[in-house]
């Protein structure tokens, strides 16, 4: 008995290798290897020509799953040196930067891939929107919304922990926020902060959202969304594919370039960039301009006009769109396609162009000191009513209404409405990106540089 | 007992659940409601229990240390505290809109982070702000200390006519 054990155990590590690596026997047919090995059975045998060419998904989805890990295992090394108390939290930031062996690289690269993570995924996302790709894929689309939800979270959590100008005030700003929030904004606002001010408590929550309730549970259901794509067979097209190729080795080998590629880009870019930490957290003041992070200046410009409509009716009504996508469309035709036919895209070049022309104007002459000056005398539900987030909102849905009257098409309404929501929201951001001092309009050389 | 006879359906017994499937649907359902209790419960722990009541009642200063036509911050306690002509009285320094720290300006508060602004009593001149800067009610004991209680709000235009005292002499 001991010595079957022994053997057992001996030959363990060779067959844990074995698991994992595709056996190389000449007999083995590429099918053989990939039902053998686990790395392999990640992968479906066979892939259709589509799916392999790199224009059709780009590979968003690996590069975001590879920067995900990248977070994963730099954040945990993060993790064991951070300090998630207001007094400590800044100096052990600092010492993560200058004194941790190869700290400032791991921060740096955590911090890249975060920015990056946070393009590729809606990348990925509007993708899928636009390619109709949700059709017959209705759970993994929602499982993905959920994820890039979870995603922001952590991006917006991730930027508190330093505990610097930008995240103190960023807090503030999102906890008063939520009293805009009906029903369900003090109970969220209390179980966030753990208390009725912005404290000790407050950063020990938001630490365990970054790393333990928001990783976690993207984790598990990230893994759902990996599986539901071979459940569910691969990409989504209305035209079958007959011919496919084994995927290993050609899907597998892709895979695997993909993902060194972008390790490698990342660690180019974390090497070149210096990325300073911002000032500690001025409990007493903000600085002047006080701005969020890129990704969040959209939302910033936005509430800057109307706390209600920027900050909750328009997220709340894009968030519910998403959702309600694959319900609302139910065209058997053209999935995983960019568009259907040419004038389908001239329809949406055109919509788009004029709706964003719209929105852009709108929100520059809402500027003018003579507006400006008009707008202080309306009624308060008149001020939030009347203001460039309502604006783009309306600009939207008449686009959309015109894109439907024309085709017909619920798709192509669909797809305008996200078109002009998308560039809109580039817009906003590069408004924010504008704003200086006083929150007036500048040019962004033009004084201090936030926002990065 | 008569083995081995036919199966028959008892009229007793017909469309009633076998004992089997009686267990199997206890079982669940008191899984269910264990693991309802059990997430509830866990909501229920992260829900922090009442904090104790700050102190609301600022001790600000001494009247004679706001001078006339000046506007003083507070920055600690996030107030500002304005003597005019009419009096004393303190405006909540928190911006209505999103609650970043307002600036003085040239005609009145400011706020960095939104660019709502405010005039020097505290209305809203222009951006995203909806109200009027908080006052708070400002009260000045015979002694000359003043005293701001931010649990009550008071009219904006309020002011609290600073009884100018006799300089104390030590």
């Amino acid at each position: 008995m001991w010595h079957a054990l022994g053997k057992a155990l001996a030959s363990l590590p060779q067959n844990l290798v074995a698991d994992l690596r595709p056996h190389t026997r000449p007999d083995d047919s590429a099918s053989k290897r990939l039902r053998r090995s686990f790395l392999y059975h990640l992968f479906p045998l066979r892939v259709t020509e589509r799916a392999l060419a790199p224009t059709t998904t780009w590979a968003l989805g690996i590069i975001s799953l590879t920067l995900f890990l990248v977070l994963c295992g730099t954040g945990l090394v993060l993790a064991l040196y951070y300090v998630p108390t207001p007094a400590e939290a800044y100096d052990s930031m600092l010492d993560i930067e200058h004194r941790v062996a190869l700290g400032g690289l791991l921060r740096r690269l955590h911090r890249v891939a975060a920015h990056a993570l946070v393009i590729t995924a809606a990348l990925h996302l509007l993708r899928v929107a636009m390619q109709a790709a949700y059709r017959h894929r209705e759970l993994n689309w929602w499982l993905g919304l959920t994820l890039f939800a979870a995603l922001l979270g952590l991006a917006f959590t991730g930027y508190l922990l330093p505990w610097d100008q930008t995240s103190y005030w960023a807090v503030r700003v999102v906890s008063t926020l939520l009293d805009h929030l009906p029903w369900l904004g003090q109970p969220l606002k209390l179980l966030l902060l753990g208390s009725d001010t912005l404290g000790d408590q407050a950063l020990v929550r938001f630490y365990a959202l970054h790393v333990a309730l928001l990783p976690g549970g993207m984790l598990a259901v990230l893994a759902l969304h990996l599986w539901r794509v071979r459940r569910d067979g691969g990409l989504s097209s209305s035209t079958p594919e007959l011919v496919t190729q084994p995927a290993w080795p050609h899907l597998v080998d892709r895979v695997v370039g993909v993902m060194l590629a972008t390790c490698l880009v990342l660690m180019v870019v974390s090497l070149t960039t210096a990325l300073p930490l911002g000032p500690p957290a001025d409990l007493l003041r903000p600085d002047n301009p006080e701005k969020a992070p890129w990704y969040f200046l959209g939302l910033q410009e936005l509430v800057s006009y109307s706390a209600t409509m920027g900050g909750v009716v328009v997220p709340v009504l894009v968030t519910l769109l998403l959702f309600a996508l694959p319900l609302l469309d139910r065209d058997e035709r053209d999935i995983g396609v960019w568009f259907g036919d040419t004038a389908e895209k001239r329809l949406f070049a055109t919509l788009v162009l004029t709706s964003s022309l719209v929105v852009v104007l709108g929100s520059l002459v809402s500027t003018w000191p003579t507006l400006t000056q008009a707008q202080t005398n309306l009624s308060n539900t008149l001020k939030d009513l009347l203001n460039p987030a309502s604006l783009c909102l309306v600009t939207t849905v008449i686009a959309g209404t015109l894109a439907g009257s024309r085709t017909c098409l619920p798709r192509s309404a669909m797809r305008v409405m996200l078109g002009v929501l998308g560039v809109s929201l580039l817009w906003f951001t590069l408004l924010g990106l504008w704003r200086g001092a006083d929150w007036l309009l500048t040019w962004p050389w033009s004084g201090s540089s936030h926002g990065l | 007992m008569t083995p081995n006879l036919p199966q028959q359906p008892d009229p007793a017994t017909e469309g009633a659940l076998s004992r089997r499937a009686l267990l199997e649907r206890l079982t669940g359902v008191t899984a269910l409601a264990c693991g309802i209790g059990a997430v509830a419960a866990t909501l229920r722990a992260a829900v922090p229990s009442k904090p104790d009541a700050e102190n609301r009642r600022l001790y600000v200063g001494r009247a004679a240390d706001f001078k006339m036509n000046t506007t003083t911050w507070l920055s600690e306690m996030e107030l500002f505290i304005l003597h005019t002509r009419a009096g004393l009285a303190a405006l909540s320094a928190r911006c209505t809109h999103l609650g970043c720290t307002v600036r003085r300006s040239r005609d009145g508060f400011r706020c960095p982070c939104h660019g709502a602004s405010f005039d020097a009593e505290g209305h809203v001149l222009a951006g995203p702000a909806r109200r009027t800067l908080p006052w708070y009610a400002l009260s000045v004991t015979p002694t000359g200390d003043c005293w701001v209680n931010t649990e009550v709000e008071v009219t904006p235009g309020s002011y609290v006519a600073a009884v100018m005292l006799p300089e104390e002499t030590p």
